[in-house]
């Protein structure tokens, strides 16, 4: 009796999956689920290919188009996956875009509907974005400044600005479901679109739970996008070797000398040169390069790096439990490179006018 | 990533080796000159990855061999058609070639791996001093030979050698020369006949 009901329902199941499912999963449901098919179908199974390959892939559309999609539903297990009570008027306007408030006025417009005795009681998420965007880019740069004390603010800048890049940004809300819950004009959703979501959705997260919880929240997503990646590449440094220049001066140490440590196969397509910097006899880096130049560009790079203390060897990120411990000094200002070197002309120029005029 | 493919370029960059083979083993030096050819010396070592380094061998021509090796050692060849068998002494062989007691020794060490001739192309031989400048301005590193070189009777002065000690003195009219017998010029057994010298 037991058999009986569970093979019923598995094969009512089965009947109604079979409905649910994109047409194209239909089509080929007689080549998966078999493991031979008779004779007599081959001639319709070469002629239902042949279609298939007419008519091309399906276009792609949206899960909402699909059967089996309840939007409030979605909505809150949204909230419930990552872990966060959200406030679920807010959280639903995060996932409005502009154009999608757009494109309903319009269509209320060829409907004849008057806007002014109907009104469209839809905001769009571009102010939830802006605190988003806001508290995002302040906690970045806190964040960023307490765990590298000695990097450059122009470096902290650059490395905010790649985290609050669309594509980064796109890559995380995407990845956390947000791209079937976006209501908007264009699909697939373009990557503008994902970003400005999420930064919205860190504004909902904080109307709904506070500063404290949406800083953590940009902590466990956003941040891990840095691992494996280095830092020092995405500021991009023009002139190395002047910079150092301005710093071992500045410190009052000798200035930066350097010298061809070693050299290989210097006649071949792959000659290899190591470039060390010295400075008062000590030697500061050293770096690789394919020519004498590249690798002394690289060795000054390296020293630069020596001075912010990025390193490749540096330790890991703090994230996770043990960066809720972590006591960040939010009026943290990091030392500026522009001013190192323009403090380092103010003072060599002002040295030379001193001699000149004695 | 300027910084990750400078770092890749070192790690994958060939480095140039020298090795002086004067009064080397020509068999066990072979096997040290490998180890950079195959670049086993490297933590990156593969044996399909080709990641191995040059090495230049001069003073081939002053390589030594142990015992009767010079008159024994045999070098076969076949050219695959019937008859085509040849062997050669490496004497003969030394003499033919002065590069050729090197390369062999190196290239049969190198059995079993399909590159094996493109690491072969990485070993440059001379069989003296002169290298040529072009090649000699690559070489970043010495390896270290595989024995001492030792010093022949006409390296020490007379006075050195009228000063070592001797546990007795021959008698004046003792006749030194006549228990050594005649240079005889004997066949060499050893090389195939197309390649003798009488």
């Amino acid at each position: 009796m037991a058999a009986s009901l569970v093979r019923t329902c598995v094969l009512t199941t089965r009947r109604t999956l079979q409905f649910l499912r994109p047409i194209s999963f239909a089509l080929q449901e007689s080549h998966d689920s078999k493991r031979s098919y008779h004779r007599r179908q081959k001639g319709f199974l070469r002629e239902m290919y042949k279609k298939r390959i007419d008519i091309g892939p399906d276009k792609p559309r949206r899960r909402s188009e699909w059967i089996n999609w309840n939007y409030d539903c979605e909505i809150f297990s949204f909230g419930q996956r990552l872990g966060e009570n959200f406030d679920e008027g807010s959280l639903r306007q995060a996932f409005v875009h502009r154009s999608y408030v757009e494109q309903e006025k319009e269509k209320r417009a060829e409907l004849g509907i008057d806007l002014e005795s109907v009104p469209l009681e839809l905001d769009d998420n571009s102010d939830l974005a802006n605190s988003g965007d806001k508290l995002m880019k302040d906690y970045l740069k806190v964040y960023l400044r307490n765990i590298y004390p000695y990097m450059f603010e122009e470096c902290i800048s650059s490395v905010c600005d790649h985290l609050m890049m669309d594509e980064t940004l796109s890559h995380i809300a995407s990845h956390l479901g947000c791209e079937d819950l976006i209501l908007c004009q264009d699909f697939p959703v373009q990557p503008s679109v994902l970003s400005v979501t999420f930064k919205a959705v860190v504004g909902a997260l904080e109307q709904a739970q506070g500063k404290e919880r949406a800083e953590a929240f940009v902590r466990d997503f956003v941040l891990p996008q840095l691992i494996g990646k280095d830092l020092n590449e995405m500021w991009p440094l023009h002139n190395p070797m002047g910079l150092l220049v301005a710093l071992l001066s500045l410190t009052g140490r000798g200035q930066p000398e350097p010298r061809l440590l070693w050299k290989s196969g210097s006649n071949t397509m792959m000659s290899l040169y190591w470039v060390g910097i010295y400075s008062n006899k000590q030697l500061i880096s050293k770096a690789p390069g394919e020519t004498v130049l590249i690798a002394e560009e690289m060795a000054a790079r390296e020293a630069v790096k020596k001075v912010m203390r990025t390193e490749d060897n540096r330790p890991p990120l703090v994230l996770g439990t043990v960066a809720e411990r972590l006591e960040l000094d939010r009026d943290r200002v990091n030392a500026s490179a522009e001013d190192i070197v323009r403090r380092h002309y103010e003072q060599s120029s002002g040295q030379s006018d001193s001699i000149t005029s004695s | 990533m300027a910084n990750n493919r400078v770092l890749q370029w070192a790690v994958m960059a060939r480095t140039w080796w020298i090795y002086d083979a004067n009064l080397q083993c020509p068999f066990r030096s072979s096997e040290r000159i490998i180890t950079y050819l195959k670049g086993k010396h490297k933590p990156i070592y593969h044996p399909f990855a080709d990641i191995g380094d040059h090495v230049v061998v001069f003073n081939t021509r002053h390589v030594a061999m142990r015992g009767n090796f010079w008159r024994t050692f045999k070098h076969f060849n076949h050219t695959r058609y019937a008859g085509g068998f040849s062997q050669a002494s490496a004497w003969r062989v030394h003499e033919m070639d002065p590069t050729r007691i090197m390369e062999k020794a190196c290239y049969q060490r190198l059995s079993g791996l399909p590159m094996k001739k493109t690491l072969m192309a990485r070993l440059h031989l001379y069989p003296d001093e002169e290298i040529p400048q072009e090649i000699l301005e690559n070489v970043s590193g010495q390896i270290r030979q595989v024995q001492v070189v030792p010093k022949k009777l006409e390296d020490y002065t007379e006075e050195e050698i009228q000063n070592f000690p001797r546990l007795f003195e021959w008698p004046e009219n003792y006749d030194v020369e006549s228990y050594q017998r005649e240079n005889q010029q004997e066949p060499d057994q050893h090389t195939t006949k197309k390649w003798r010298l009488d």
